[in-house]
């Protein structure tokens, strides 16, 4: 018979902590579709996409009954796009990315990753394809998300491509100016960017992956939050380590929850699974924040200093219970802090307690970057870029990931409310302390040459 | 199940039923030794006080149910309620297998609700394998392991229960065993789903 408190202590993180499986996302390869033809091209593409993930939704429906336990999101994360762009025009991107929307509604997943290009070191002529294509194809699409690699440690940071695609940034919320510029909320540049990441909308189907494998993405803000509650109620006086180890026991959890899940999945559909990445990753829902445990912890404002040491401690234990818990941790796997999504961050964000200084400071230590921040509509790209080249920076020099995904809001000044609903969230329109100034800087173009520590052979 | 008793063996399932005590598993052990019985199976609990084992033994031959009832009966308290019945050569087949879930409710504590959950496990061919109670915050918490048939569709399952069980008071929830086992057991999850 299985221990009582076993079987509680699962039955209270399903039952009132919000632990779901937030996303099992079906990586596809979609190379063997490349075509000069693009008729053929976009054909194939669909088809095969429809081939492989016609059963996901049934298959997870069936696991996600068995266990009780809500799957969230089903998704799909195709190879890079740009691979299949080369020798066509902006229209055939066009036309492709508004193939993988029509197969993702065919196969009933919400969004549908890798409409993407690896440019940390040059851009081939498909990958300008399609980074000249986004906000025309991200207009006319809803389920398809888009991101480019612009820096690794190996490689440094490319310049060029961020100031391009910081254009097309710009361009895209100007595109959807109808919803505010939610196109952009479909874009996100890397630094570092994994292969294998589940959650969008940076999923792609990286490089020296499986034709087809399941990663799943756990997340489980509530269920942490409320170890650390029920700690802090019956000791006031716990320290951090003992908050650390507390976290990393629930992380331990939560994270076989999602490779259970995953590998059932993988296993009705035949194929490989990949890896669990578990990520804190908020849902606009209050009881599942991040900024929430944050506050559990004494940061009773967030953006007040001790703020950073708090994520980097959330962080850091995150990934040594998950990496106890299983050797098929990966993506990102930390402490995610997408202010839009996280009604804590929102909130503090709007208060003016937590600014992008901030923010940025904290991705240094949390697992990706600025997710989901509202800038003004008067935004340049040059900002844009300059925000994109600080994260870069952090991200080449401390060897991790980082991220942006940023929305300048057509029209919207500082202090304005937005609300794109659903997952998405709300908050209010941010701006740097001093959103200009560094123009010529980032115009210089050219690369950020990799940092000496990627010289490891 | 063990193999076959040898023919110049036999089988008896003994339960016993006692106020708790330091010292009754050895006492009844004791007299099972003293009958040359070889005990095979065998599980106890302790509920509210009272201490209640379950096993089989076998005996030469000659052994009665009867002997080892009367020998235990000496041995043990006057309040002891000892049973002893020829174990039969195989299980009964009319016990369901199946996956192993875990049931749980919860809710206030009121006369009905295990006939309740139980009702509902016997209109659905699901068998009771374990039982135990827990109270949290006020509330009691029935937790039980159970064989689901594996044709049941556990979608419609799960609803079923939530729904009957809502009249009564309790939130009901059907989980495979996997995910606790999962969550609070170390080794590869491969393994687990593998077995």
């Amino acid at each position: 018979m299985l221990a009582r408190q076993a079987v509680l202590s699962t039955i209270r993180m399903v039952r009132e902590e919000n632990l779901d499986v937030r996303a099992v996302t079906l990586g596809i390869n979609l190379n063997v579709c490349a075509n000069p033809d693009p008729d053929r091209l976009v054909e194939a593409v669909y088809a095969r996409i429809v081939d492989k993930a016609g059963s996901l939704v049934r298959f997870c429906n069936e696991v996600s009954d068995k266990y009780g336990l809500p799957i969230v999101n089903k998704r799909i994360a195709v190879s890079p796009v740009s691979q299949l762009l080369e020798g066509h025009s902006v229209e055939t991107a066009v036309r492709l990315c508004q193939a993988l929307d029509a197969a993702a509604e065919q196969v009933k997943i919400d969004l549908l990753g890798g409409f993407t290009a690896l440019v940390q070191r040059g851009i081939t002529p498909g990958e300008r394809t399609l980074i000249e294509s986004l906000p025309q194809a991200l207009t006319v699409t809803r389920r398809v998300c888009s991101s480019f690699n612009v820096g690794t440690t190996k490689a440094g940071i490319h310049v060029d491509a961020v100031n391009l695609i910081a254009r097309k940034v710009i361009e895209t919320a100007e595109m959807t100016r109808a919803s505010r510029g939610f196109g952009c909320a479909k874009i996100v540049v890397f630094a570092n960017m994994p292969e294998d990441n589940p959650f969008m909308a940076g999923a792609m189907l990286g490089p020296g992956q499986p034709e087809c494998v399941i990663n799943v993405g756990v997340s489980g803000p509530g269920v942490v939050k409320r170890a650390v509650d029920r700690l802090v109620q019956a000791d006031p006086a716990a320290t951090l380590d003992e908050i650390a180890e507390e976290i990393k026991h629930t992380a331990f959890r939560v994270t076989r929850t999602g490779e259970l899940i995953g590998r059932e999945v993988a296993d009705r559909l035949g194929i490989p699974f990949g890896v669990v990445d578990l990520s804190l990753a908020p849902t606009p829902r209050v009881g599942d924040s991040v900024g929430e445990i944050y506050q559990s912890m004494g940061v009773s404002r967030i953006g007040a200093p001790g703020t950073t040491a708090a994520v980097m401690l959330l962080n850091d234990a995150v990934k040594k219970g998950g990496s106890f818990a299983s050797s098929a941790v990966g993506g990102l796997s930390g402490a995610f802090i997408p202010v839009m999504e996280d009604h804590a961050l929102s909130k503090a964000v709007a208060e003016g307690t937590l600014t992008l200084e901030k923010l940025e400071a904290m991705t240094a230590v949390c697992s990706v970057g600025l997710d989901m921040i509202l800038l003004p509509g008067s935004t340049t790209a040059e900002t844009v870029a300059g925000i994109i080249l600080d994260e870069a920076a952090i991200g080449i020099t401390s060897r991790k990931t980082t991220g942006v995904r940023v929305i300048p809001v057509p029209g919207a000044q500082p202090g304005e409310f937005v609300d794109f609903g659903g997952l998405f969230g709300s908050g209010v329109v941010t701006q740097p302390a001093s959103p200009g100034g560094a123009e010529a800087f980032v115009n210089r173009g050219g690369q950020i040459p990799a940092p000496i520590h990627s010289l490891m052979n | 199940m063990h193999a076959p008793c040898p023919p110049e063996r036999r089988r008896f399932i003994t339960s016993v039923l006692v106020p708790d005590r330091v010292g009754l598993l050895r006492d009844v052990t004791r007299g099972v030794f003293s009958l040359e019985g070889n005990i095979g199976s065998i599980r106890q609990t302790v509920v509210d006080g009272f201490f209640n084992l379950v096993f089989t033994s076998e005996h030469p031959s000659q052994i009665t149910p009867e002997a080892l009832r009367a020998l235990l009966d000496s041995t043990l308290e006057s309040e002891a309620v000892v049973t002893v019945l020829d174990s039969p050569e195989r299980a009964p087949a009319t016990v369901p297998q199946g996956a192993r879930f875990v049931v749980t409710t919860r809710g206030a504590d009121k006369p009905g609700t295990i006939f309740a959950i139980t009702s509902f496990l016997v209109d659905h061919n699901i068998n009771i394998e374990d039982w135990m109670v827990e109270e949290e915050e006020g509330k009691v918490v029935y937790i039980a392991q159970v064989a689901v048939p594996e044709a049941a569709d556990f979608r419609l399952l799960q609803e079923a229960f939530r729904d009957a069980m809502a009249p009564h008071g309790l939130t009901a929830l059907l989980c495979h065993e996997n995910i606790f086992r999962a969550t609070n057991e170390i080794g590869t999850i491969k393994a687990l789903i593998e077995v």
